[in-house]
């Protein structure tokens, strides 16, 4: 009975069938109990299942367990099925697409289609994601600024920087008089002309108009800005994929740090970018009747941003001039400025470094929000820098650009409303009406308070805010998964470390740390320079002496930047020239603290006055107690330029290298006497022991 | 495009069994044509067609993966994680294979990623407290509302009690009724391998069952 099974037989019934054909002919010849499985499935040929089944007539045990196993089988398929909801196919393609609005990260991860629309969405409205991309990164940027920078003054005009590394590779442009501006004859970039950034503007003041365009903004998800807020009307965005492979220059941040006013004032932020081999230059002069900012105003007769509510005094009526465009200005010349905009392109590990700075000092810094910017293919991010225009359009739509602002503030709830928590941070100038208004200054401050203070819808918004009572909230796990995203591996290292001090033991060991760090403020109130930078050296040099610095050498610089010689001879900005003590703390600082990545007097400011040439960087005066400050730590510094000269990396890898981050500096005092109450009660938990300030 | 989109709506309630018509590429089924085409017009840039793939095969292998991970949650995220590695590598897929068995290849392999990362093994209770309430059949009784719903737990808890390989292969051939051919090349091993363990799987899987309803009783 067993024998009838030939081997390897070839028969037509068996070669017909393609079902057959995937028969197992390999098994045992002889029927057995290991081919119970295959019976039951139906993988034996025919000639195999005959043999099986008069094989099983003579054992009742092989019966048996075929019922069994049958049986089991049947258990599974009873199983009820378990289905997702129809929204999952929407949720997955809104990811999809917004995956592909992110840089590829390499390799056959790239996204294989540009989405040309979603589910639902009619054939005859696609976006063109090629052709809007830029348009909307730069809106959106725009917007994102807008919304947290509602106030525009000729002063603020004059602080539009740009801040540019030191380091080799970078390809700067020329802030020349002569140079061509956009639009004019000579410009070789036709796509910065007036109407691609009225388009562009358009597009952002759109986006504005949508409810979930600015939901989007509210949530930080700025890059879903660039347009995926289309996308995002079914629900929130979810998290973006790894994107730490990306190219470098892909790797975007805004970061809005909320500084006193005296630390605004005195340009504590251009001292913490000097520090760090980044050179600030001002552009502000040449924004000025720009001709593509002329046609955009009067192309559109934007209504006036209201006003951020701050703590520095207030012209009334200032939300009634509603008619008045960029080009008019929007404040008062002698208005002290509450907000800059600096637009950072830097190695990451510098930009590691002003921000583990900027976190230490928490005395004059009271909150910090980094966020993604929007995300765009690397190729279009030197346009701004790498051509000779004139006109940077972020600059363009900070200047010329409140509607975005303006129709927010509109949307924003009215006096007394309690703010939407996410889109404070997003649109503060949602109370600005009550602001003349002593009874309505807590709505004021409770706005303020949370822009920066944590809030349970909005977990990336804020990773260090200032609580009421002067704790420091700090969520560490959204600021590391945020350094996560946006950093380097190598460079992560630094700032994560720093954050570790904190992190690992809250509260108590992060309140013996808090506490003995504003003991130190306190003790050192006549040299916070000091304290700064001695924390700096003490935590940043110490994890990162070469890494940070290791791409910077006098040598690329020089070989890189050979436009920056010229370009120095211009005009001196009125900017800096306003600060007294200004030469003498860029001597110090260029004594002290830049020799480590050499003298920089060709390659920073591209248009800088005598003192700045000579200073190889801007930086605003403190005074002595920082030149002291910045002269003791000198030997540190050099001590890590020198390890680092000999690490060897061409200029090509320090033009990799760079990273691009909007600084957003606002002014903002602390409110000792605010209460507790208005900050939402989820906050991430704060020590319990109010440090002593 | 727009009248292969029409032509083609996403099928929420495919049921086990269905995997060899939608794989077969000899069959001739419109699926499978339609898969391709689907795919081609995703190539093209009409993402919406993706989005029918998704819609298409998203409860099938939602339903595979919640048995292999044990988790609703988990099972959610690592179906979506699986589309969107299969939307960005798209380019790539030969059409050498079905795309459901490409999407399910890259869906288990992820779901070994999972596993590793899992601290504890795969717990019955766990998998009890996921699996969550039955649907209740409102055509049965009350009894037999229970005692479907008490049966589906044991098995679900035998099912959980399978060491991880035979759990997928049992979970691909007796939920998806998947081929000898298609496990082979989802699960990447030859196919006497899955022969030999399916049908080590089925063994464990009744004596696990044998116990369950012991404990039971």
């Amino acid at each position: 009975m067993t024998a009838g099974i030939p081997r390897r037989r070839e028969n037509v019934e068996y070669e017909e069938s393609r079902s057959d054909a995937t028969k197992h002919r390999a098994m045992n010849d002889l029927p057995n109990e290991t081919w119970t499985s295959a019976y039951l499935d139906g993988e034996l040929t025919a000639e195999q299942r005959a043999a099986f089944e008069a094989w099983l007539a003579d054992h009742p045990d092989a019966q048996q367990l075929l019922d069994e196993l049958r049986s089991a089988g049947d258990a599974l398929r009873s199983l009820p099925r378990e289905s997702l909801g129809p929204e999952f196919a929407a949720a997955v393609l809104r990811q999809a697409e917004r995956a592909v609005l992110l840089p590829p990260t390499g390799g056959d991860n790239r996204p294989a289609v540009l989405p040309a629309r979603s589910i639902g969405q009619p054939p005859d409205v696609r976006f063109d994601w090629g052709r809007w991309s830029r348009p909307l990164l730069w809106s959106a940027i725009a917007t994102a600024a807008a919304l947290l920078i509602v106030v525009f003054s000729p002063k603020q005009h004059e602080e539009g920087m740009i801040a540019t590394s030191t380091e080799p590779g970078f390809m700067g442009r020329e802030l020349t008089e002569g140079t061509p501006r956009a639009g004019e004859a000579g410009a070789d970039t036709p796509a910065v002309t007036g109407e691609y950034l009225a388009e562009a503007r358009r597009e952002a003041v759109r986006l504005s108009k949508e409810p979930a365009a600015a939901a989007v903004v509210d949530s930080s998800h700025l890059d879903a800005a660039t347009g995926s807020s289309r996308l995002a009307k079914g629900g929130g965005i979810p998290e973006a994929p790894e994107i730490a492979a990306r190219s470098p220059l892909d790797r975007n941040l805004i970061v809005v740090c909320e500084m006193t006013p005296q630390a605004v004032q005195h340009q504590y932020f251009t001292q913490v970018l000097a520090k760090n081999a980044v050179a600030v230059e001002n552009i502000s002069s040449h924004l000025q009747g720009d001709r593509a900012a002329d046609a955009l105003a009067a192309k559109e007769s934007r209504p006036v941003a209201k006003e951020v509510p701050g703590s520095q005094p207030r012209k009334a009526g200032r939300e009634d001039e509603t008619d008045r465009t960029a080009a008019d200005g929007y404040f008062a010349a002698e208005e002290v400025p509450q907000q800059t905009v600096y637009l950072v392109e830097a190695s990451p590990q510098q930009l590691v470094n002003v921000l583990a700075e900027l976190q230490n000092d928490r005395r004059e810094v009271l909150a910090i929000n980094v966020d993604p910017a929007p995300q765009i293919p690397a190729q279009q991010h030197l346009f701004a820098y790498s051509r000779d225009t004139d006109t940077n359009e972020l600059q363009l739509f900070s200047s010329s650009q409140p509607p975005a602002s303006a129709q927010s503030a509109e949307q924003a709830p009215a006096a007394g409303a309690a703010p939407m928590p996410g889109v404070s941070a997003a649109a503060p100038s949602a109370p600005a009406e009550t602001k003349q208004e002593p009874a309505s200054q807590a709505l004021v401050n409770q706005s303020q308070t949370s822009v920066s203070a944590l809030q349970p819808g909005a977990p990336r918004q804020t990773a260090i805010s200032d609580a009421p009572s002067e704790q420091r909230a700090v969520d560490f796990g959204h600021l590391q998964n945020q350094i996560r995203r946006q950093i380097p591996l190598e460079a992560q290292q630094a700032i994560l470390s720093e954050l570790e001090i904190f992190s690992n033991a809250l509260p108590e060991e992060g309140q013996k740390e808090f506490a003995r760090t504003t003991s130190q403020d306190a003790l050192l109130s006549n040299g916070r320079a000091k304290q700064i930078e001695s924390n700096r050296l003490r935590r940043i040099d110490a994890v990162l002496p070469q890494s940070a610095y290791s791409n910077v050498t006098p040598d690329h610089r020089h070989q890189d930047a050979p436009q920056d010689s010229k370009s120095s001879t211009a005009a001196p900005s009125p900017y800096f020239g306003k600060g007294g003590n200004l030469a003498r703390s860029q001597t110090a600082i260029q004594r002290d603290n830049l020799p480590r990545f050499g003298a920089s007097a060709n390659v920073g400011p591209r248009r800088s006055t005598p003192a700045q040439q000579s200073a190889g960087a801007v930086v605003g005066g403190e005074g002595a107690a920082a030149d002291k400050a910045d002269a003791k730590n000198a030997p540190a510094s050099s001590v890590a330029a020198d390890q680092t000269k000999g690490a060897g990396r061409d200029s090509a890898e320090g033009q990799e290298s760079l990273m691009r981050a909007v600084f957003v500096i606002q002014a903002r005092t602390r409110n000792l006497e605010e209460p507790a109450a208005p900050v939402p009660a989820t906050q991430t938990p704060t020590p319990s022991n109010s440090p002593p300030e | 495009m727009e009248r292969i989109i029409r032509k083609i709506e996403p099928n929420p309630h495919s049921e086990a069994g269905n995997f060899q018509a939608a794989t077969s590429v000899k069959s001739g089924e419109p699926a499978v044509t339609d898969d391709a085409q689907l795919i081609r017009a995703s190539l093209a840039g009409d993402s919406a067609s993706f989005g029918l793939l998704v819609g298409r095969y998203q409860d099938r292998l939602y339903h595979a993966i919640v048995h292999v991970v044990g988790s609703r949650e988990d099972a959610r995220d690592l179906v979506q994680e699986a589309f969107l590695q299969a939307f960005s590598r798209l380019k790539s897929f030969q059409g050498a294979s079905a795309f459901y068995t490409w999407l399910y290849r890259i869906a288990f392999n992820m779901s070994l990623s999972w596993k590793r990362r899992q601290r504890p093994k795969f717990s019955i209770d766990h998998a009890r407290d996921e699996a969550g309430d039955e649907p209740i059949d409102h055509g049965a009784r009350p009894e037999q509302v229970l005692d479907q719903q008490e049966r589906a737990r044991q098995v679900r808890r035998a099912l959980a009690a399978l060491n991880d390989e035979h759990r997928r292969v049992l979970v691909l051939r007796e939920m998806e009724g998947a081929s000898y051919e298609t496990i082979a090349e989802i699960l990447d091993i030859p196919i006497g391998t899955v022969r030999s363990r399916l049908h080590r799987a089925r063994l464990e899987l009744r004596e696990v069952l044998r116990e369950v309803l012991q404990e039971k009783e």
